[in-house]
């Protein structure tokens, strides 16, 4: 029974080293794994939200295609009344087409390239690809003529905008008037033979 | 070590005259395998008691002599005090129970007590006047036996055997215990015994039913009067009142530390560890149990308080072979040890406080008063106040003592009640228990034990006084409880077992002689018991019944003489006037007409004290009839439910033992709990990250599914935002203005026959907007030029006139008429500018 001492420290000692063998455990497996695993768990999480957020329909995706689709119509709807560069000259025998109908007489036609080189210069956006040509025309004929010429000009095939108008008196000519006035014509910054 | 014993029954029944002309066929007759029931060697002192008996017969022998003279058995006993102990003579006569031969020990000669520690009395002590106050221990060592609960077989390698045999033969007295059963012939039954030979058989009966229902493997039927001797049991412990709760059977025996340490009471080194109580408290609810190692059986008795009372777990009862005369010691003890061992291995001890108790003449008790003193001071004072009474060396005794509540606190004197016993004596039944692996929590004793018993179950009104007298096989102890404390302890040499062996031998009847070995001699005891003189009747054997309570009577001359002289001795001593009233257990309570004829000897109420009436066991409420052997299980019961801290005989060194296996087993407890837990946790963690890793992978491969579409939807927002960017810069840049086409139309309708334009402008001017910084807003301006003719000098009223007319169009406003000059030809020219 002389034992009994020694049991007694080798129960402590075993009990001591039980709980360092607990501790180890416990900090040295037990805790970094189970905060391994939160991690993995918050961001399997986060991963869920963001699959969840990600997630979009068929229907989603068909809609926005449609929407796609209309822009873009729209778009080529503008596009296709821009002439080309290498337009510009049957453009402009068409709006010298479209006076002579109403009786006009073209005195001169000057683009002005000085303003196509501006709005290159102030292009915002440059693949818009637009750029404005301003054409100072010159031309006679009745008052009511030339009203009728303006009213015409939606009627092009492409797109053409007023800047100023000019109508003079001239007692040579009377009762017709000498007009100038600048169109402006939308030309893509392209040619047409690139396309 | 038979021929001793033999010798001292013979002298003291020649001596008082009892058993005349029988003692001598006694001491030549006695066969050597009789000894085995009756005077079990291997239970017997030890060779270095064997002095003490021879001195114990001289002693008795004198006394008996001397009887008339002397009033007290302990005034005889100093009369036998030889002249070298005269000086002990002038003691108290408290003193006198002492043994003299004790006092003649070698190392209580005076040159032994100068070189013993105690030869100066300490100083709490010399106050002291030379008087010690009681002396209760006074009985020679002698085996134990249990009449009724056991009676082993001759041989103890096969005792079954030896019940088949007899059963065979067609002998009914069977060699184990409550084979009360095999003495039953009811044709040769006298009238009146016939119904108590059927409750014996009854409780036989029952007994082997209860073994059957242990053992299913064995398909005979149950014994009955008739067969009970012939049931193929095999074992012999079987056939012992042993009950046993199946449910806790498959339960390990507690195991005691194998150190292979065999001194276990040398003197420990100062770190040896203290077991605090609380700890002791921790294992409180733990079962209790007692452990009663007898001469010829081993008794135990495990039980739990619980707040419905005592509840009992186990009790049983296993006979110790017979150790022959040629054993030593250490034989005797691994006869012992292979019998604790072999019966308790599987015994449902876990968690148990288990209590033995050593007993004999090497245990002392004694009443002493001390003045009051501090603990250490009384742990040197009671050695050196016991010193006198000692045995044997104070050295070699341990010392157990409890200080005794006084209802007088002014008294400066404490009462201290004494257990010492002899060191030898403990590790020898350390040394048993050590080596049948049994770890016990308490060492106690059998007066301890009884009064335990006695304060527990009966909880008698404290302040009256009860006697209690145990009667043994082949010892009694008689204890005295006053004010619910333990007064006075005695032990007295006769038990039932001298009934059995005033019986044993030759009788001549008629002048034939009718020869009773031990087992018949116990059988007529167990059936007649103690005979009155009157009764008419012969046993089987055909000795009559006034011849056996012949037999007896000197045995309970001296039972009663002993009785008696103690309860005048404690009443003188203790101031008494009257005992309340004395109860009897042990084996001898169950003999018949024995207790009536004690209470009338001694004109006391004497009572039997059956223990199972007090705690609860399934078992017994369906064999109601085990309750009679209630008396046989006092000292198991007391002892288990002696926990009192101060009559611990265990050395320092092991108590609290059982603490520290309890520490063992919490450990282990913990260590596979905790093991457990890690396990449990690191599997859990592992299946969460199983878990997360499988929903991880499924997330994936569901966003791989979702990849190309959410690409695809990507791609349409960022081609919708490009496009919606495209148009809007489109529809920004081409900013188609016609407007002057309706501006000159309108101007048409307007214009007055006398008015003419000599020019119109449109142009256009872009301004920031007022209170905004990016904002611009383009006007487009008219500005015409004309004059205005009229012959009448109206021109200007013409001209206020198409200006009027400007502004009510809805085409041109904030018409301004910047300038007017009138022409040398008359016309007014005017130059209006406006917004369209």
């Amino acid at each position: 029974m002389t034992g009994m001492a020694e049991t007694l420290k080798t129960v402590l000692i075993a009990s001591v080293l039980l709980i360092a063998v607990c501790l180890g455990w416990f900090f040295f497996f037990y805790h970094p794994k189970t905060s391994r695993l939160d991690i993995v768990k918050e961001e399997t999480q986060d991963l869920v939200f963001k699959l969840q957020s990600l997630r979009v329909t068929e229907a989603q995706v068909f809609a926005l295609g449609k929407q796609v689709e209309v822009i873009k119509n729209d778009i080529k709807l503008l596009q296709d009344k821009v002439i080309f560069k290498d337009d510009l000259p049957a453009a402009i025998k068409e709006i010298k087409a479209s006076g002579h109908k109403f009786g006009l007489k073209f005195l001169n036609i000057i683009p002005d390239y000085a303003s196509l080189i501006n709005s290159k210069e102030n292009e915002q956006e440059p693949n818009a690809g637009l750029l404005k040509l301003i054409v100072h025309f010159k031309l006679q004929g009745y008052y009511k003529s030339f009203g009728k010429f303006l009213s015409s000009l939606d009627k092009l095939p492409f797109y053409i905008s007023l800047g100023e108008v000019r109508i003079v008196y001239n007692d040579s000519i009377h009762p017709q008037v000498d007009v100038l006035f600048d169109g402006v014509l939308f030309l893509h910054d392209r040619f047409n033979s690139e396309i | 070590m038979n021929s001793q014993k033999t010798d001292i029954d013979f002298l003291i029944n020649e001596k008082k005259g009892a058993g005349q002309g029988q003692s001598e066929d006694w001491d030549i007759e006695l066969p050597d395998n009789l000894s085995s029931d009756d005077f079990d060697p291997g239970e017997g002192p030890p060779d270095s008691e064997i002095d003490f008996f021879s001195k114990k017969i001289a002693v008795e022998e004198v006394s008996a002599v001397e009887a008339d003279q002397v009033p007290s058995g302990g005034v005889e006993l100093i009369s036998q005090a030889s002249e070298e102990q005269s000086e002990e003579l002038e003691f108290d006569i408290n003193d006198a129970l002492i043994l003299p031969e004790f006092k003649e020990d070698p190392p209580l000669t005076e040159e032994n007590k100068e070189t013993t520690d105690f030869s100066e009395p300490p100083e709490v002590l010399k106050q002291i006047s030379n008087q010690d106050p009681f002396i209760l221990e006074s009985s020679s060592q002698e085996p134990e036996e249990n009449f009724d609960i056991q009676l082993s077989s001759n041989k103890p390698e096969t005792p079954t055997e030896n019940i088949l045999e007899d059963s065979k033969e067609g002998d009914s007295e069977g060699a184990l215990s409550f084979e009360i059963q095999a003495e039953v012939q009811p044709e040769s039954e006298p009238a009146g015994t016939e119904e108590v030979a059927r409750q014996e058989s009854d409780i036989q009966e029952s007994l082997f039913e209860h073994e059957g229902e242990l053992k299913p493997e064995k398909d005979e039927k149950p014994a009955t009067q008739q067969n009970a001797p012939a049931l193929p049991l095999s074992k012999p412990s079987v056939l012992q009142a042993f009950v046993t709760q199946k449910t806790s059977r498959k339960d390990p025996p507690l195991r005691m530390d194998k150190t292979p340490q065999k001194t276990p009471l040398k003197p420990k080194k100062q770190n040896a560890f203290k077991i605090s109580i609380p700890l002791s408290s921790l294992i409180e609810n733990s079962s209790l149990v007692g452990l009663d190692i007898g001469t010829h059986s081993v008794k135990y008795m495990q039980l739990r308080k619980t707040f419905r009372g005592l509840q009992v777990i186990n009790f049983g009862s296993y006979p110790v072979p017979d150790c022959s005369a040629e054993m030593d010691d250490k034989q005797k003890n691994r006869l012992f040890s292979e019998v604790l061992q072999k019966n308790f291995q599987n015994r449902p001890f876990k968690n148990a406080l288990i209590t033995s108790a050593v007993y004999g003449l090497k245990v002392l008790f004694k009443k002493i008063q001390v003045p009051k003193s501090a603990r250490k001071e009384l742990a040197k004072a009671v050695p050196w106040a016991c010193r006198k009474d000692l045995p044997f060396p104070v050295e070699s005794t341990l010392f157990e003592y409890k200080r005794i509540d006084k209802q007088d606190k002014s008294d400066e004197k404490l009462d201290i009640f004494v257990v010492a016993a002899q060191k030898d004596l403990v590790s020898n039944h350390i040394e048993i228990l050590k080596d049948a692996q049994i770890v016990p929590s308490k060492v106690s004793t059998i007066p301890v034990a009884l009064w335990s018993l006695f304060n527990e179950i009966l909880k008698k009104e404290p302040q009256k006084c009860f006697g209690l007298i145990d009667i043994g096989a082949n010892s009694s102890h008689i204890i005295f409880i006053k004010n619910g404390q333990l007064e006075f302890a005695r032990q007295i040499s006769t038990g039932a077992g001298d009934f059995t062996e005033a019986l044993t031998g030759a009788i001549f009847i008629n002048g034939e002689e009718i020869s009773l070995d031990a087992k018949r001699a116990e059988s007529i005891k167990r059936k007649y018991g103690f005979p009155d003189e009157s009764q008419d009747g012969t046993t089987k054997e055909g000795i009559p019944l006034k011849e056996v309570s012949a037999l007896m009577g000197p045995v309970l001359e001296r039972l009663l003489s002993e009785i008696q002289r103690t309860i005048e001795f404690f009443k003188e001593k203790f101031d008494v006037e009257a005992l309340e009233s004395i109860y009897v257990t042990g084996g001898g309570a169950l003999m018949k007409n024995l207790i009536p004829r004690l209470s009338r000897e001694l004109k006391l109420e004497i009572e039997v004290l059956n223990p199972f009436k007090f705690v609860s066991f399934k078992k017994l409420k369906e064999k109601p009839e085990w309750h009679k052997m209630g008396p046989l299980f006092a000292v198991p019961i007391g002892l288990a439910l002696d926990r009192q801290k101060e009559f611990n005989l265990l050395p320092k060194e092991l108590k609290g033992s059982h603490v520290f296996q309890f520490l063992k087993r919490i450990f282990r407890y913990a260590l596979i709990i905790s093991i457990l837990i890690m396990a449990l946790l690191s599997q859990n963690v592992g299946r969460q990250f199983k878990k997360v890793q499988q929903e991880f992978k499924q997330i994936s491969t569901e966003y791989e599914a979702v990849k190309p579409r959410r690409e695809r939807f990507l791609f349409l927002r960022r081609e919708l935002k490009k496009l919606s960017a495209l148009r809007q810069s489109h529809a920004d840049r081409l900013d188609i203005n016609l407007n002057a086409a309706n501006h000159l139309r309108a101007l048409s309708h307007l214009v007055p026959r006398n008015i003419a334009f000599t020019s119109l402008k449109v142009s256009y001017e872009t301004r920031k907007i007022e209170g905004s910084d990016n904002e611009y807003q383009t006007r487009e301006l008219l500005l015409i030029t004309g004059v205005a003719f009229e012959n009448n000098s109206m021109e200007g009223v013409n001209l206020v006139k198409f200006l009027l007319d400007l502004e009510k169009s809805n085409y041109f406003y904030a018409i301004n008429l910047k300038s007017q000059k009138i022409r040398e030809d008359g016309g007014l020219e005017f130059t209006i500018e406006c917004e369209t």
